[in-house]
């Protein structure tokens, strides 16, 4: 997969001369067929087919799952963008599309097919009868074949090509040969096609490895058929794919005004990513919105015009002028009358796997014949990635995909068992409802570790971690050493982190190796039963681990291979090389070796490294045309003693054999209604209401038996029965029963303590997690004190202080970021802790507040690098609930879509209102609204929308309050006044129903409940409990 | 008036700055085999980037200037030159390059003060 570099590729990286011309190449897809909408569907809501009819082109030239404008004028897609489910056949009939429920269809309006493949989902169905489809209305065994028993094969045919013309002619050079099939023996054909075939031509178009040779400028679209006949049977199974050719010459020159920046590969966040900003002309209608972008290269080593990339040695080269390649997922415009520019932000696979929302998917094992969708017999955890890769989604039209979980990575049907054994059998693949690539990501990290992430090619690798596989399957044939940096490889300094204190002290592994009919569940420790001197202990539960007569002895050694990487003395190493290398990727397994002298470092380490690549950006400077890598690793960690752990004592009766999980209910779960409810944290009092939409809401006293200590409450949050409330001591305490607070029956334990007065801050739901932002946490091994936002459920998740704590994120990719004291900041991702060198300007120069979310869940918010939300402490910034809006510390609101959108240390440019100085933040409803205090009073879009008098006349305290909106039509407000109306409730809690644009108070019983003493409000937190769920 | 230094569109139709109308003096250069140098872990430099290339004049006319700006309308261009290099013997030789047009032209009265044309991505130019 990786390779070693040879020796004339090492001479070229460590020549002179080295320069580099970029490119983008941008798809403008061919129209394949048009046609006009006949009649409009009776309903919008679940549609999966449209009658259509006009049409014109060729039928057979269409392919299911292209792209399907819909537009209100020929070749408009201002309606949307839907998939064709199958390929059409005639001028008029219905039109089979992926099942949708948001375009607005319209009689005649524009169907326009391209030549498109983007990664979607094909949703399943069930029908009354309890029959699961698959993509609709796909029955088990349709057209004729059993697909579990006969797996499709997963095509691997390469990354989209760039080729220029030289003398009118480009030869490019395809590779299908490491296909592959999750099932039975048999053997792979081929079958490639060319659109348009008239100027291009396959040397032999039933190879694995044709030339296709282009004649002229243009953008082609190659079709390969990969067929997996078995030899059981003879029965033959076929999957389709498809690449995209740009061919270039002098008088058709791709995009090449426009600079790059932030080009990078990280493997916690599982691919790669780049900006450009584009000068020349780039209209909506000449760079579409989502479409494929593929930056490459011109370079030049010395007088040698070549690239270096991680594919075929020796050979012309094949993609290897590709740098990545992705989809416009974002742009900000500048406007202004100098020069307008253009940036986007181009997103890999995975990032567009992340934003796709898939239905569950269950599929349990079986020892009989797979006969449904939801068993399978002999399932893996590769077996049932692969059925979701090939039937939940579009994945293998688009891209190539190695899911080799726990194995080598092989072509055809078998692939190379790791030392420990053949891969592991699963007594079910569950799939929980969430975004595609968390679904894929979620199950086999969780059961096996394996990881997933695309390389710049956008190749999808699911692997597991090399630190967690045994020494001897960590072999120059499975993890190929790129080559050996040398101190010509590198330049400036490298930097070494290294971690003397162990962070983990001790590991408690358990797990199920299971095969039917004969489970046994499995504990291992690691160091053994005493802890180490340093770390906290962690526990790691429900892994899928190896059934056989040397299973607990695997289990064992495999325990002490985690604890060992967790506490690996290396984590991070960064090295800024000397040239234009781009032979190192983040997938699949690769190392680079470093030996270090005993007179090369103050510390007088030496010895030779193994280094694991983990985030690789490129930096091109368009004024001297040069191209530089940097790499930061992961050094190789080595293994530590594992024992036979002990099960926890089981109560008489109860069978220690694991009940299989049935498959996960597909059917929809039905809506239950939620009771607007609130938490409220006064000073000396947490109370709290399950009715505050009533007239006089109920308050309860949150803590009626006196768990926490009255001190000094500053902040609250709660969700469905959860509630947690921070305590300026520097504890977060925690119950997992609100609704106690009823009948009392509520208890709190201290889940968070040892933080001083001050550390704590606030709390905040992010991806459906709650998170707490701790501004100072003590001095780490790190050597510096570290801001962090910490995920808080579950508690298991240590605090972060390097690299493994946030490797047992569930799933990994789901990030959090600490700052570093000063200036700049360093983001932590699951396996590195990552150098940054931005700032948010001085305010920032002593405080935490900055983080770097990979994983918001709305698609703003993706790009807003976010500045997580102090209302009460200066020198903060806020975002709006979906990072619409931020409010800097200055007082001024901006738009949070604009400019770098927050990324890297700038803010983003377009400036809504100034002088804001309230600090309670910014908030947003529905309608795109943003709500602010200012002077006092609630304001709305630059006006006031309602001052603090609005519920008594008379003087107070004009410092505003607080306000926050839970996902209805509503906006919440608390006035801190210290007199009013009411002579003994100083606050006043205000509630404003959009709808019927009223105002009403919520104190309820407020002052029977805390009596006169209320102090004054720190924060509040408006969350939903399911009706049914209150006594 | 003619010198060592050429410009043209073309190859085929490069002239001497001495023949342009109106001539153009001979200008001072420089050239830079690269325009970024790096500093190796072992303390050595590496060359890279585009060769650079500059012509300077203390001054030319605004007819010069105008006559030098027909090969560039914009603020670069794709341009042919003979220029002198770094050889032992300050050879001059044929090379394509991307003519950099100055941002800011100092003027006093009829002239441009310290006059400077940058040119990058030269290449040797073997017809």
């Amino acid at each position: 997969m990786a390779r070693v570099l040879t020796s004339p590729e090492l001479a070229h990286l460590r020549s002179e001369g080295q320069v580099s011309k970029l490119y983008l190449a941008i798809l403008t897809p061919d129209v394949v067929y048009t046609a006009r909408v006949n009649g409009v569907p009776t309903s919008n809501d679940e549609l999966a087919t449209i009658a259509y009819d006009g049409g014109a082109g060729t039928p057979a030239d269409t392919r299911a799952h292209m792209s399907v404008y819909v537009g209100s004028e020929a070749g408009a897609y201002d309606k949307g963008s839907v998939r064709l489910r199958e390929a059409i056949s005639a001028a008029s009939g219905t039109m089979k599309l992926g099942e949708m429920s948001d375009v607005d269809w319209a009689d005649d309006d524009y169907l326009t097919i391209v030549r498109e493949w983007l990664l979607r989902p094909r949703h399943l169905r069930i029908d009354s009868a309890g029959v699961v489809y698959m993509d609709y209305d796909i029955t088990f065994g349709t057209p004729t074949y059993n697909p579990h028993t006969y797996p499709a094969p997963v095509p691997v045919i390469g990354p989209h090509a760039v080729a220029w013309l030289a003398f009118g002619t480009a030869d490019v050079l395809f590779d299908a040969s490491e296909s592959y099939t999750v099932g039975g023996a048999g053997a792979m054909t081929y079958a490639w096609s060319v659109e348009p075939s008239g100027t291009a031509s396959w040397d032999d178009d039933t190879s694995a490895t044709p030339t296709l040779t282009v004649t002229a400028a243009d953008t082609y679209t190659v079709e390969c058929v990969v067929t997996w006949t078995y030899s059981a049977g003879s029965q033959a199974v076929s999957t389709s794919t498809y690449r995209h050719v740009f061919a270039f010459d002098e008088n058709n020159a791709p995009m090449e005004v426009f600079k790059l920046r932030n080009c990078a590969g990280v493997f916690g966040s599982g691919g790669w990513s780049f900006n450009v900003t584009a000068y020349d002309d780039a209209t909506t209608s000449e760079i579409r919105d989502r479409t494929l972008c593929v930056l490459f290269a011109v370079d030049r080593y010395g007088s040698d015009t070549t690239s270096i990339g991680p594919l075929l040695a020796g050979a012309t080269p094949i993609r290897e002028n590709v740098i990545a390649w992705g989809w416009i997922t974002g742009e900000s415009i500048e406007w202004n009358p100098e020069q307008g520019t253009v940036g986007f932000e181009v997103q890999g696979p995975h990032h567009w796997l992340n934003l796709v929302e898939g239905f569950p998917q269950g599929i349990e094992d079986t020892t009989d014949a797979s006969s449904v969708w939801t068993n399978y017999n002999g399932l893996t955890s590769r077996a049932g990635t692969a059925m979701f890769w090939l039937w939940r989604s579009t994945g293998p039209q688009v891209m190539d995909a190695f899911i080799f979980p726990d194995s080598v990575i092989a072509s055809g049907a078998s692939p190379t068992a790791l030392s420990e054994g053949s891969e592991r059998e699963f007594s079910i693949y569950d799939a929980p409802p969430m975004k595609l690539w968390k679904q894929i990501s979620t199950v086999v990290y969780n059961a096996v570790r394996a990881h997933c992430v695309c390389d710049r090619y956008g190749r999808l690798f699911i692997q597991r971690n090399l630190n967690e596989i045994l020494d001897a399957d960590r072999t120059g044939a499975n993890a190929p050493t790129v080559m050996d940096l040398t101190k010509v490889d590198w330049r400036d300094s490298n930097s070494i982190n290294r971690e003397t204190i162990s962070r983990v002290s001790q590991l408690d592994m358990s797990g199920v190796a299971y095969k039917a009919g004969a489970n046994a569940v499995l504990f291992s420790l690691s160091p053994g039963h005493i802890f180490k001197l340093y770390g906290d202990p962690k526990r790691i539960e429900g892994l899928t681990l190896w059934i056989g007569s040397n299973s607990q002895t695997l289990s064992n050694a495999y325990c002490g291979l985690l604890l060992g990487n967790m506490n690996n003395e290396y984590p991070v190493l960064s090295s800024l090389l000397a040239a234009n290398n781009r032979a190192f990727d983040i997938a699949p397994w690769q190392y680079a070796t470093q030996t270090v002298a005993e007179a090369d470092t103050e510390r007088g380490i030496s010895g030779t490294f193994t280094l694991l690549p983990r985030r690789i950006s490129l930096s091109h400077n368009p004024t001297t045309g040069v191209l530089l890598t940097d790499v930061e690793w992961e050094a190789e960690s080595a293994p530590v003693d594992g024992i036979t752990g002990d099960p926890p004592p089981t109560p008489p009766g109860v069978s220690t054999t694991p009940t299989p999980v049935p498959p996960t209910p597909i059917e929809p779960v039905p809506e239950i209604p939620e009771a607007l409810s609130c938490i409220m944290a006064d000073r000396d009092f947490v109370v709290v209401t399950f009715n505050f939409e009533d007239a006089s809401p109920t308050w309860y006293n949150a803590d009626p038996n006196g768990d926490m200590p009255s001190g000094d409450f500053i902040n609250c949050m709660a969700f469905e029965n959860h509630a947690y409330v921070v305590e300026d001591n520097g504890s977060v305490w925690y119950t997992d029963n609100i609704l106690g607070a009823i009948d009392e029956t509520i208890t709190w334990t201290e889940e968070l303590s040892g933080y001083s007065a001050g550390d704590l801050e606030c709390l905040q739901i992010v991806d459906d997690k709650p998170f707490i932002l701790i501004h100072d946490l003590p001095a780490r091994a790190w050597g510096k004190a570290w801001g962090a936002l910490v995920e808080l459920f579950p508690w298991s998740l240590p605090i972060v202080s390097g690299n493994e704590d946030c490797d047992t994120l569930p799933p990994p990719g789901t990030c959090v970021s600490a700052k570093s004291s000063g200036a700049g900041y360093r983001k932590v991702t699951p396996d590195a802790l990552v150098a940054g060198s931005a700032t948010l300007g001085t305010n920032y120069a002593a405080t935490y507040e900055m983080f770097e979310l990979d994983e918001l869940p709305d698609p703003v918010c993706n790009c807003l690098y976010g500045l997580y939300v102090s209302r009460s402490v200066s020198g903060f910034a806020s975002i709006s609930d979906s990072g619409r809006y931020l409010l800097d510390p200055s007082g001024e609101l901006r738009d949070g879509n604009t400019g770098t959108r927050g990324k890297n240390g700038t803010w983003p440019s377009t400036i809504l209102e100034t002088g804001i100085t309230d600090r309670y933040g910014v908030q947003e409803d529905q309608d795109g609204l943003y709500y602010y205090i200012k002077s006092g009073s609630l304001w709305r879009n630059g006006a006031e929308f309602a001052n603090y008098d609005l519920f008594s006349a008379g003087g107070g305290d004009r410092t505003g309050g607080l306000f926050s909106f839970p996902d209805k039509d509503t906006i919440v407000w608390q006035i801190n006044r210290s007199d009013g109306a009411s002579t003994t409730t100083h606050n006043i809690i205000l509630l404003y129903d959009k709808p019927s644009a009223t105002w009403s108070g919520k104190n309820g019983n407020l002052s029977t409940v805390i009596g006169s003493s209320w102090n004054r409000a720190r924060g509040f937190w408006v969350f939903g409990v399911p009706e049914d769920d209150i006594p | 008036m003619s010198h060592n230094y050429e410009i043209g569109t073309t190859y085929v139709g490069m002239e001497n700055l001495g023949d342009l109308t109106p001539p153009v003096p001979e200008p001072k250069s420089n050239f830079q085999d690269d325009s970024q140098r790096i500093t190796l872990g072992n303390g050595d430099v590496r060359g890279a980037g585009w060769t650079t290339a500059e012509w300077r004049w203390t001054f030319i006319t605004r007819a010069q200037r105008d006559e030098l700006k027909t090969f560039c309308a914009g603020a670069s261009a794709d341009i042919f030159i003979r220029t002198r290099n770094n050889d032992t013997i300050d050879a001059y030789q044929y090379y394509t390059a991307v003519m950099i047009w100055p941002q800011n032209e100092e003027k006093s009265y009829s002239k441009r003060m310290d006059f400077v044309i940058r040119f990058h991505d030269v290449e040797v130019y073997t017809p």
